[in-house]
């Protein structure tokens, strides 16, 4: 069947267009942006489950420009009457916003790239297949005498986007997620499966790692603050490059010269050994064929061999400063503060295994995965968090001790430049509730800043 | 409303729910933001919908939908049910719930001025006005200044025939001077760093918060800071002003004291807590001037309400009683694991989500000394305000949090600006080492972004703090 037959993308189609006409009589240009959210949720915690949920909603956003001015309402119910009404309500706020010096119309209709995101029968997983893949992970936790928590979920996204301009598009993506914390007397291991399809996931997988890791942290010994060679696995590298992603990409503080990479493009920034793109289309991710102002997603090379080659846009910061969007728009009722940014990173992999980069370390730590990650100097991309879900030490080449979570304080462009090997697989990596994704491998740095060690 | 949430109750009694709360809401926000004197956000949004919480064979069953006709409840009711039945078969001990009486009641927002009768020209003109007093400052190379108003309506109907409707409105605003060279980025916000100030009220409350009159020092504050020294590594002593410390007794010890992260419930996303519960009574958690509490009765709090989203009333829980850790966050459900009963801080974002455990309203109490006291008796130490930076570790112990602004305080005074301030402790011993809190500035901050729980929910909640000292606190990165 093809996707614009779906029943939710006649639906969805049907009320974009019964907005951008009721708008055409009522404002210079009228564009709409349909969200619609299906997330079932199995959580569990000590070894059962805590909460099951199933949730789902539809957002219509409706903007409009009037004589210059800009006007948005949004709703949650698809009836013409209530359409008609947010329409309405557009104008009117249009109506008394200042005049936009800059502002033109919504972009045109382009070719969107042909891509698969959706598995349908992902969309069908029951609430008995969830809670079996929950039991997987808890009863070999039980079964080594751990507690194990975490979650099972499933989402299916439908996006729609429509414009006084011609654009008129529908797609519908899912994402699966499975992810286990695994708790012993003092230890901890962290495991997680990212997919597009419910039936690709690994748990048996997930709660291996998971325990395997818990058990090799009990008896953590609490290391000395200071610098240290690290070895960030595939999750640590992805909180990492995530946060890059949002405060190096975005194009508004990179062209207010504001950014770390303002006055650097087409400099050498970062290890020669790293490569990073914007890569929404790739079969291996949840691939995205276009953003919220309906314009084709491209893959776009933001960093070549170390060196500054690309920035992300939606077509207004395209339009303002002069450059083509690259279809990055975000979803118009995010807040403010989250600007324009990467979705789908990639970090290309290298060619060194995790047991190899153990195996050429003569001192140093292996970090798992990070926790709660802050920004201390945004334009320096100076970060602190701590290590998390197994950290260990590394002497001779070999783990020899599991290792009292720390807390780091670096510059990531300054850890990004101390590259000694690259792992040989990038991983999927997703937040909760998001589609955005990074694929990021193993990294080994020369050296990583550390200020302080938890209890735990 | 009240139709289809009987309907809901009735049909999920008939198809075997051993218990069902129902809550049906109608929710509309609007939200105004003029960055650099052109306008980034004029929205207005409405949304409606119901949740529906079903318990069976011991597990629960949350289903969300924003269609209320009789067709789409039942289906979801169905599937709630089975949702529930799932959760029951991968469980190793039974779900007890503390008591819950049937309540019948009614609240509203007090406010003066009700905030969407505001005309949008005045609210349009108050921030372009603060807007431009940011912009004459030249660094200032972006000037946002912001507006947000909300209203919830919403009926909580339960299988044991509580009815409860609550109507709340918040509202928040705020600017923000983001200064640069070329070299240096540097911001400073008023009166907080997440768009502002929020408060329970109506449209008196951002009139009375003094955007216009504030934007020119913020936006010097923000130019002077790329001239500042920057702030020097050391253990010294640390003066917070309350904007800050609302995010210290909100990380380190409101997310800390929720009973759920305690028992582990957690441990999955965001994480446990040190303050287990054989701690209860006998950990000393700060230095004896310390008592916090949670209130979700504090009027004006954003974390206010009369009943919370599983039926049971607000109340006032003392957390810290003179430095002891002293009680929890809790819920039905978590309650009983600890031999008590719920807290009433069960609360979930909108109809969508499922309640879980919340902050409400968190106050460090105030305490004996004025502002100025605390200033003029510190010989040598730093000054910090504003939030720029936080970061906890998943049991809430070990922290660091970097700060918008700082003063070196001698002999009494306040000497010279800093930036990039930041300091790092664990959550006893920074409480330990309080020797001094203020009551004269001692009010309510609003923080509209606490986020927990998978799905994710992002919360109100509000902090009650003033000025306080901390000794021998490690200052910059050691």
């Amino acid at each position: 069947m093809k996707i614009q037959e779906h029943t939710i993308a006649k639906a969805f189609l049907q009320a974009c267009d019964f907005v951008i006409n009721t708008g055409q009589g009522l404002a210079d240009h009228i564009a709409c942006f349909l969200l619609g959210d299906q997330h079932t949720l199995t959580r569990y915690a000590n070894n059962q489950v805590i909460q099951n949920v199933r949730k789902q909603d539809h957002t219509m956003m409706v903007k409009v420009i009037l004589s210059g001015r800009i006007g948005m309402a949004s709703c949650n119910q698809l009836d013409e009457k209530t359409l008609y009404r947010t329409v309405k309500q557009a104008v009117e706020l249009a109506k008394f916003a200042p005049i936009h010096p800059t502002v033109a119309g919504f972009p045109e209709q382009e070719i969107i790239p042909q891509v698969n995101g959706c598995d349908e029968a992902t969309e069908q997983v029951t609430a008995a297949e969830m809670a079996k893949m929950v039991d997987v992970i808890v009863s070999n936790s039980i079964a080594n005498h751990l507690r194990a928590a975490g979650a099972v979920q499933v989402q299916v996204v439908d996006q729609a986007v429509a414009n006084s301009s011609g654009v008129r598009v529908y797609g519908r993506r899912t994402k699966a997620e499975v992810h286990a914390v695994v708790l012993g007397k003092t230890g901890s291991g962290y495991a997680s499966d990212t997919k597009k399809s419910f039936y690709d996931l690994q748990a048996e997988e997930v709660a291996r790692v998971a325990i395997e890791k818990c058990q090799l942290s009990e008896g953590a010994i609490e290391l000395p603050a200071g610098d240290y060679p690290v070895i960030l696995e595939q999750k640590a590298t992805a909180e990492l490059l995530s946060y890059w992603g949002v405060l190096a990409f975005n194009p508004v503080t990179y062209h207010q010269g504001n950014g770390f990479l303002s006055n650097r493009m087409g400099y050498r920034v970062l290890s020669e050994q790293l490569s990073i793109s914007e890569d929404p289309l790739g079969k291996e991710g949840l691939p995205d064929g276009f953003d919220w102002d309906g314009l084709p997603k491209q893959k776009v090379s933001l960093i070549q061999d170390g060196v500054a080659t690309g920035m992300v846009y939606d077509d207004v910061t395209g339009k303002k400063y002069g450059c083509k969007s690259t279809g990055n728009a975000r979803y118009p009722l995010s807040p403010s503060y989250v600007g324009i940014s990467p979705s789908h990173l990639h970090m290309e992999a290298g060619r060194t295994s995790r047991a190899d980069m153990i195996s050429q370390m003569e001192r140093g730590i292996l970090i798992t995965r990070f926790h709660y990650v802050g920004v201390l100097h945004s334009k320096e991309i100076l970060l602190t968090g701590m290590t998390r879900g197994g950290t260990f030490y590394i002497e001779n080449g070999k783990i020899v001790s599991p290792v009292k979570n720390l807390r780091f304080t670096e510059k990531i462009p300054s850890a990004f430049n101390h590259v000694v090997a690259v792992g040989d697989q990038s991983k999927l990596h997703s937040w909760t509730g998001l589609m955005s994704t990074v694929k990021a491998p193993d990294l080994m740095l020369s050296t990583f800043h550390f200020n302080g060690a938890a209890s735990h | 409303m009240e139709h289809i949430a009987k309907f809901a109750i009735q049909e999920a009694e008939k198809l075997g729910a051993e218990y069902t709360d129902v809550r049906v809401s109608q929710f509309i926000k609007e939200e105004l933001e003029i960055q650099n004197g052109e306008l980034e956000k004029l929205l207005y949004h409405e949304d409606q919908g119901i949740g529906i919480r079903v318990l069976v064979e011991g597990g629960w069953g949350f289903v969300s939908t924003p269609k209320q006709c009789e067709q789409e409840v039942r289906k979801c009711i169905v599937q709630a049910i089975g949702l529930a039945k799932a959760s029951g078969s991968v469980r190793q001990e039974k779900l007890v719930l503390s008591p819950i009486d049937k309540a019948v009641a009614e609240y509203r927002t007090p406010f003066k001025r009700d905030p969407f009768d505001v005309p949008l020209a005045e609210k349009m003109e108050l921030l372009e006005i603060a807007n431009a007093a940011l912009r004459v400052q030249p660094e200032v190379t972006v000037a946002k200044s912001m507006m947000y108003m909300h209203r919830e309506e919403k009926l909580f109907l339960n299988s044991v025939g509580s009815h409860i409707y609550q109507e709340t409105t918040i509202v928040g605003a705020g600017i923000q001077a983001v200064a640069s060279d070329g070299k240096d980025v540097q911001v400073r916000s008023y009166p907080n760093t997440f768009q502002g100030n929020f408060q329970q009220a109506g449209y008196e409350y951002i009139e009375g918060l003094g955007l216009v009159e504030e934007a020119a020092r913020v936006a010097q504050e923000a130019a002077q800071l790329l001239q500042a020294d920057n702030c020097p590594e050391g253990v010294q002593t640390l003066i917070l002003h309350g904007s800050q410390l609302a995010l210290q007794i909100h990380e380190s010890c409101g997310h800390a004291v929720e009973l759920d992260r305690a028992l582990g419930e957690e441990s999955g996303f965001v994480g446990e807590s040190f303050l287990t519960s054989d701690c209860l009574g006998h950990f000393q958690y700060g230095s004896e001037m310390v008592c916090l509490t949670a209130d979700a009765t504090t009027e004006g709090g954003v974390g206010t309400y009369l009943y919370d989203d599983e039926g049971i009333p607000a109340q006032r829980t003392p957390l810290v009683e003179n430095g002891m850790f002293v009680g929890y966050l809790s819920g039905r459900d978590t309650a009983p694991r600890i031999h008590s009963e719920s807290s009433g801080a069960m609360r979930a974002v909108g109809w969508q989500n499922v309640p879980i455990v919340r902050m409400t309203n968190v106050h460090l109490e105030p305490g004996d000394f004025t502002v100025n006291e605390i200033i003029s008796s510190t010989e040598s130490g730093i000054y910090m305000e504003g939030i720029k930076s936080w970061s906890i570790d998943d049991i809430r112990y070990n922290f660091q949090f970097g700060c918008e602004i700082a003063w070196e305080i001698k002999d009494g005074k306040r000497i010279r600006m800093l930036k990039n301030p930041f300091y790092t402790s664990n959550s006893p011993e920074f409480w330990s080492r309080c020797d001094a809190i203020a009551h004269d500035d001692w009010q309510l901050w609003g923080v509209p972004n606490c986020g927990k729980g998978e799905p994710y929910q992002t919360i109100f909640v509000s902090h009650g703090a003033s000025t306080a000292r901390f000794r021998q606190v490690q200052i910059g990165v050691n």
